[in-house]
Order: structure tokens, then C-alpha cells, then sequence
């Protein structure tokens, strides 16, 4: 079992108008993992996230890090940690050097470091501009140059790849594996995309409405993932492939032009094929469905 | 713990570079001495017979007195919401936070930067007094600032009266600009509270009032009232004092930071 190195345990919050934001949150990030937080906006991983910064009063539960408490190890705790909150926090009017001059100086970390998180992002070439020219995605890596400024042993990333386009996604995920694999890092990254969460996370806890409905390795939700799973194919004749099919396959729903059924294995999926061709039908597709999070949560509240 | 204060500082000295606080410390010192250095040029014919006796003082005087009543207070207003403007502008107070820096470190840092600047502005307007009168002396011979020596000591003892007299009103305005993110409301507030000062000049407790500080110890008629003065010093340090520790006491304990 490896060991948390962050821990909530029955975290609850609330605003003050009563709307409840957390309900009993029980989350364990493992030592050297990419744990994704997944859900939906306003599932409140922006407030976990805020809470265990100590950007937020904890009202109610507990949260350790490093197995130490945030009030009695407040700068401890935060010298180990870098993080990067919504939107990133960056002085436009300033050069990303400066800003990360800024930051150096409060960790007092020695100037080569500058150069070696510059590399590390890609930035060396935009080092001397002020960051109000920056793209997008340029802020994004320069906040999370920022964060790694200090060679923390903890990364905490709040929804890294919002706003960028796809290269910049792309980029920005193989940036946090490698961080996690070359320099161990643990990484804790919210998202709400499923799919983003699955390519880069080893461990995924799932929120919504404050609660947590999962929590385990890839592994686990990738099981739970595929007990659920549903082929949809499309034919020219839906009537006829449902007869062709019920001994065998039960169909699960009929949906125009398209069936949808239990997924089994790939063998049976190709099984299922050639029934139909077979029987003289048109097959024009045959899918997996994509399990996105919301199907997902049926499942999992299903369960 | 102090090392790290002193870096802290520094980080935050680096955040004002090229920022409106600062161009607006700079331009707003020049303003006063530049229209001044106009009128000198402009009216050689009053200026240079007004001037004979004690050219320095009179000169000083006069820019001081355009200076201290009203852009003075207006400048630490200003100056005070654009430092802590900065912050919330980037939505950086979160980076700040969530830093390994003490409450205290936070708070002082930046008060600190504020107080320098407004000591800058103090230094350059009194290099701008004296660089605007050599060079309306060189431009109109006929004044006589060549002939008399800068008195220094005079210059010095009434800008460390004037620093002093806006102590409680940055702090006031520390306070404020920290509780509100939108940057009109401690500004409209400064300024409302400077206006009601002038419309309650004849009240005789004027000395509890903050904003009013600058007039009290400046303005030739206050002199006379020797006990109100003194009065207003002790108050000055006393809102100083006090409401810098409640502005503090309301920063660790907000609940939502950053």
C-alpha cells in the first residue's frame, strides 16, 4: 500500500448561504501518482483544491499533507508544494522572467533555476517578453514553471489544460508525465474531461455535487468502465437485424437507424458483424459508445 | 526570518516596476514644480519682485502649499489602491497565499513598498522644486536663487512633517484597498472622506479626523492652535497603529484568500 501524501477525511464545505459544495470528502493521493480529479464544473474541485492550499477556511473534516496538518505546518507544508489555481496567476506587466524572479525570491532558490524551469517548458525563447503578449497557452506554461520553480515534491494543478487548443493540451499532459516519471513528482490535477483524465492519471477520484462517487487506480475505473460499456451499431434495417440478433445478442435499446447492445469482448463484436452481413444486412457502423462522464455517473450512481 | 522578509520585499518592489503606482509617483512629483517653473517664466514681472527677499523659502512654500492640502492626500490614496491593485488585477493573490510567507510578511512587504513610494514621490518633488527654480533662474537672470544657498534643513523638517501627516490616511486606505477587490471603492471612499474633511474645516475636533492631517499640520491658520495640532499628532499614530492592526487581524482571518 503506498502511502498518502495527501489525505482529506470527512471534509465538508458549505457556503454561508447553506449550499452545500463538499459532503463528506474522503480523498488519498498516493506518493508519486498523477492523481486525476475529475468532474464536472461546479462539482467542487476548485474548493478541495482551495482547501488544501489554505486558500479557503476548512469548516469542517480534516486535511493533512505530508501526514502534517495545514495550520500547524503552514509554510512548511507550502514550501513543499507548487500549485497552480484556475486561471494563472501571473503580472502581465512584468517579462516571464521577472515573474519568475518574483517567486524565486520568495523561495530562495538560486538563478540557474530560472533557466532550467524555462527549458523545461519551452519558454527560453519568450523569457525576456512581457507576459501580457503571451498566448494562452504560453501563461499556462509559464504558471506551471512557476510552480516547479522551487522543485516541489507536490504539484497541485487545477484544471491545466483549460483554454488551450489542442497542441497545447497535448503538450501540456506529456509535461505533467514526465514530470511525474523523470522527476517523481506527485501530481494532483483536476479536469472534467474523462477522456484527459485516462491519459495521463494512474490514480482517478471522481466528484459530483460535492460528493466522491470513485476513487482507485486507472485500472480500476478503466474495469468499471468496460462492465458498462454498450456497442451501438447502425444498420439499413433495424427491425430485421433485431430479430437476427435476439437469440444471441439481446438488444438493449432501438434507437432510429442504430442498436444499441451490451459490449462483450472484441470477438464477440466481430461475431456480431458477421451475423448480421450474413443475414444480407448493411452494417454502416459499429462503435463502442464513448463512456464520457456523464454516462459514467449513471453507472457509478447506478451502481 | 528577516532574510526572508528582506527577499520578500524585494519580490514585491520588482511587482511595481513599470506599474501606474510608479509612473504616477513620478509624474504626479513633477506636476506641481513644472506648473510652477511656468508661472515663474511665464510672469517674470510679479514673480521676480515677489521672490527678492527669500527666493528658496517662499518658492518652497509655494509648491508645497499647492502640493500638501489636497494632491498630497489624493496622491497616498491613489498610490495605496494601485500597489494592492496590482494583485488583484492578476488575480495573483491566490500565488501569494498559497507561498510559504507568513500573514505578517505578506502585509508589511507590500505596506512597505507603498511608504517607499510615497517617499520617492517626496524626494522627487523636492529635486524637481529646486532642479524647476535653477532652471527658471537660468532661463529669467533676473532671479536670485543663484545668490542664495537650498535651505536644506528647512526642506528636510517639512517633508518629514508632511510624510508624517499622511500616516493614518495609508493605513486607512491599506485596509480598504485589501477588502475590496474592484479598485473604485477604496478610491471613492479616500475621496469622499478627503471632501467631507474640507466641508468640516471650522470643526474644532478636527484633530480625530485622518484625512484633514496634512492641513492641520500645514495650513498657516492651524498654527495658531497649537493644542490642536499636537492632538492630531497623537491621533495620527494612533489610527496608524490601530487600524493597521485590525487591516491585519482581517487578512489572517479571512476566510476566502486570494
Amino acid at each position: 500500500m503506498q502511502s498518502s501524501i495527501i489525505e482529506t477525511r470527512c471534509l465538508h464545505f458549505a457556503f454561508q448561504t447553506g449550499h452545500k459544495i463538499l459532503d463528506d470528502l474522503n480523498l488519498q493521493v498516493p506518493a508519486g501518482s498523477i492523481y486525476g480529479f475529475l468532474g464536472p464544473n461546479g462539482a467542487g474541485k476548485t474548493t478541495t483544491l482551495r482547501l488544501i492550499l489554505g486558500l479557503l477556511k476548512k469548516q469542517e473534516g480534516d486535511i493533512t499533507v505530508f501526514g502534517k496538518h495545514f495550520q500547524a505546518d503552514r509554510l512548511d507544508i507550502l514550501a513543499r508544494i507548487g500549485s497552480l489555481i484556475e486561471q494563472p496567476s501571473l503580472y502581465l506587466h512584468l517579462t516571464g522572467k521577472e515573474n519568475l524572479e518574483v517567486v524565486r525570491l520568495t523561495y530562495q532558490v538560486n538563478k540557474n533555476r530560472l533557466d532550467e524551469v524555462l527549458q523545461l517548458v519551452q519558454l527560453q525563447h519568450a523569457a525576456n517578453k512581457k507576459v501580457k503578449s503571451y498566448s494562452l497557452g504560453m501563461k499556462q506554461r509559464l504558471a506551471i514553471a512557476i510552480a516547479l520553480l522551487h522543485d516541489p515534491e507536490v504539484l497541485i494543478l487545477d484544471e491545466p489544460t483549460n483554454g488551450l487548443d489542442p497542441s497545447g493540451i497535448i503538450e501540456t499532459r506529456e509535461l505533467i508525465k514526465q514530470l511525474n516519471r523523470e522527476y517523481g513528482k506527485t501530481i494532483l490535477v483536476s479536469s472534467h474531461l474523462l477522456a484527459e483524465v485516462e491519459k495521463m492519471a494512474t490514480h482517478v477520484a471522481i466528484i459530483n455535487k460535492g460528493k466522491l462517487l470513485f476513487q482507485g487506480s486507472l485500472q480500476q475505473l478503466q474495469n468499471l468502465k468496460s462492465k458498462q460499456s454498450a456497442i451501438e451499431i447502425e444498420v439499413n434495417d433495424v427491425e430485421k437485424a433485431r430479430l437476427v440478433l435476439q437469440e444471441e445478442f439481446p438488444v438493449k435499446q432501438v434507437n432510429g437507424t442504430r442498436l444499441l447492445l451490451n459490449y462483450e469482448s472484441r470477438e464477440r463484436s466481430a461475431q456480431l458483424n458477421k451475423l448480421l452481413v450474413q443475414q444480407g444486412l448493411d452494417v454502416y457502423q459499429l462503435a463502442i459508445t464513448q463512456n464520457d462522464l456523464e454516462n459514467l455517473f449513471i453507472q457509478i450512481t447506478a451502481q | 526570518m528577516v532574510a526572508s522578509f528582506i527577499l520578500n520585499t524585494k519580490a514585491e518592489f520588482l511587482k511595481s516596476k513599470g506599474t501606474a503606482a510608479f509612473w504616477l509617483t513620478v509624474v504626479g512629483a513633477a506636476f506641481i514644480p513644472i506648473v510652477s517653473f511656468i508661472r515663474l517664466v511665464a510672469r517674470p514681472d510679479h514673480f521676480i519682485r515677489a521672490l527678492k527677499k527669500d527666493p528658496w523659502q517662499m518658492f518652497i512654500n509655494d509648491n508645497w502649499q499647492a502640493g500638501a492640502f489636497f494632491l498630497l492626500p489624493v496622491f497616498a490614496i491613489l498610490v495605496t489602491s494601485l500597489v494592492v491593485q496590482t494583485e488583484y488585477k492578476n488575480n495573483t493573490w491566490k500565488q501569494v497565499y498559497a507561498s510559504p510567507r507568513s500573514i505578517l510578511d505578506i502585509f508589511m512587504s507590500r505596506f512597505i513598498v507603498i511608504h517607499t513610494l510615497i517617499l520617492l514621490a517626496f524626494v522627487l518633488f523636492n529635486a524637481f522644486i529646486i532642479i524647476t527654480a535653477c532652471a527658471a533662474n537660468l532661463v529669467q537672470k533676473g532671479y536670485n536663487f543663484f545668490d542664495h544657498p537650498v535651505p536644506w534643513k528647512t526642506l528636510f523638517a517639512l517633508t518629514a512633517k508632511l510624510y508624517f501627516s499622511v500616516l493614518a490616511i495609508t493605513a486607512i486606505q491599506y485596509w480598504l484597498s485589501l477588502r475590496f477587490r474592484n479598485f473604485i471603492i477604496p478610491l471613492g471612499i479616500g475621496l469622499a472622506l478627503l471632501v467631507t474633511g474640507f466641508m468640516i474645516l471650522q470643526w474644532d475636533q478636527l484633530y480625530f479626523y485622518p484625512y484633514m492631517y496634512p492641513v492641520v499640520f500645514f495650513w498657516p491658520s492651524f498654527q495658531k492652535n497649537p493644542a490642536l495640532v499636537d492632538k492630531a499628532q497623537v491621533f495620527n499614530m494612533i489610527w496608524f497603529a490601530l487600524v493597521l492592526l485590525i487591516a491585519l487581524w482581517d487578512m489572517a482571518t479571512r476566510k476566502e484568500k486570494g
